[in-house]
């Protein structure tokens, strides 16, 4: 089969297939159709792009949130009492520690500042 | 130009008319010649144009580059049904049904030695001797050099002679 003869054929049968091709819809529709989809709002990203952000902000609030006060570290009310009469002065672990009320005054204990510093001198009965 | 597409100052709507049957031709042939398919391939790169996703700056002639927008868009559908058939198949569903059976072909013989060539052969020869576009514009569809394109046309038609000979012979 020489070249010319394979090209002919080969017009020959796209030539027929183009001929029982249905008929193409109408420009004018399809183009107002792209339009109107090209003015539309974009959709809102996927979901995967809110995550990062909502990820952080559960973060900063988790590290921003206040600890509560470890109760395990302060010393039991005989521990206390002890040391002072020792002669020592308990110190709190922390100075972020501030005692939420005073002992009472006939219990004679010391009152406590910032720190657990002891602001009086203890007197025994 | 008054009627030049707003996203795309260099088409305009006149142009993209006249070459609208052609690329409807076009668009049957990348789909086997499935009506449907080749209508949401078309209203696809349409949509491309208009939005200006593509944009035609005057490097080949407008009916090679819409071409070439509409084999693109082509490729990404049919990957996207080939996920889908594969999704549904694992997932135990029912596939799609495929694409309806293209028309009796007059020449059997040549459509089944057509079928046996690599895509982009048998891409080349329908923009050839289907579109009507010279081997050179036919590299600018396909994105290819003219060196390329010109070697896949020669070996395509090499292929195909040797398979029509070998069934003259049979």
């Amino acid at each position: 089969m020489t070249d010319e003869e394979l090209e002919r054929r080969l017009r020959r049968h796209y030539a027929e297939r183009r001929a029982g091709e249905p008929e193409a819809p109408s420009f004018r529709t399809m183009l107002a159709q792209a339009e109107r989809q090209a003015v539309r709002p974009r959709r809102l990203p996927t979901t995967g792009v809110w995550l990062i952000p909502a990820a952080a902000a559960l973060a900063a609030v988790w590290l921003w949130w206040p600890r509560p006060v470890q109760i395990d570290a302060l010393p039991s009310q005989e521990v206390l009492l002890a040391e002072l009469t020792s002669g020592t002065s308990w110190q709190a672990p922390s100075d972020r520690w501030l005692p939420a009320a005073q002992p009472p005054a006939y219990l004679g204990l010391p009152r406590l500042g910032a720190g657990g510093s002891v602001l009086e001198p203890l007197e025994l009965p | 130009m008054h009627d030049a597409l707003e996203n795309n100052p260099a088409v305009s709507r006149r142009a993209l008319e006249e070459h609208h049957d052609a690329c409807f031709a076009w668009a049957l042939l990348l789909t086997d010649h499935d009506r449907t398919a080749a209508e949401d391939v078309l209203q696809q790169a349409y949509l491309l144009v208009v939005s200006g996703r593509a944009r035609f700056r005057e490097r080949s002639t407008l009916k090679t580059w819409l071409f070439g927008v509409l084999r693109n868009v082509s490729r990404r559908a049919q990957r996207r049904r080939r996920l889908d058939r594969l999704l549904a198949l694992r997932l135990g569903a029912d596939p799609v049904a495929e694409a309806v059976a293209p028309p009796e072909p007059a020449d059997p013989r040549l459509q089944a030695a057509l079928g046996s060539l690599p895509s982009r052969q048998r891409e080349l020869l329908g923009l050839v001797f289907f579109a009507d576009l010279s081997v050179e514009q036919a590299a600018g569809v396909l994105g290819v050099g003219v060196g390329t394109a010109r070697t896949h046309y020669h070996r395509a038609k090499q292929t195909l002679r040797r398979l029509l000979e070998v069934d003259d012979d049979g």
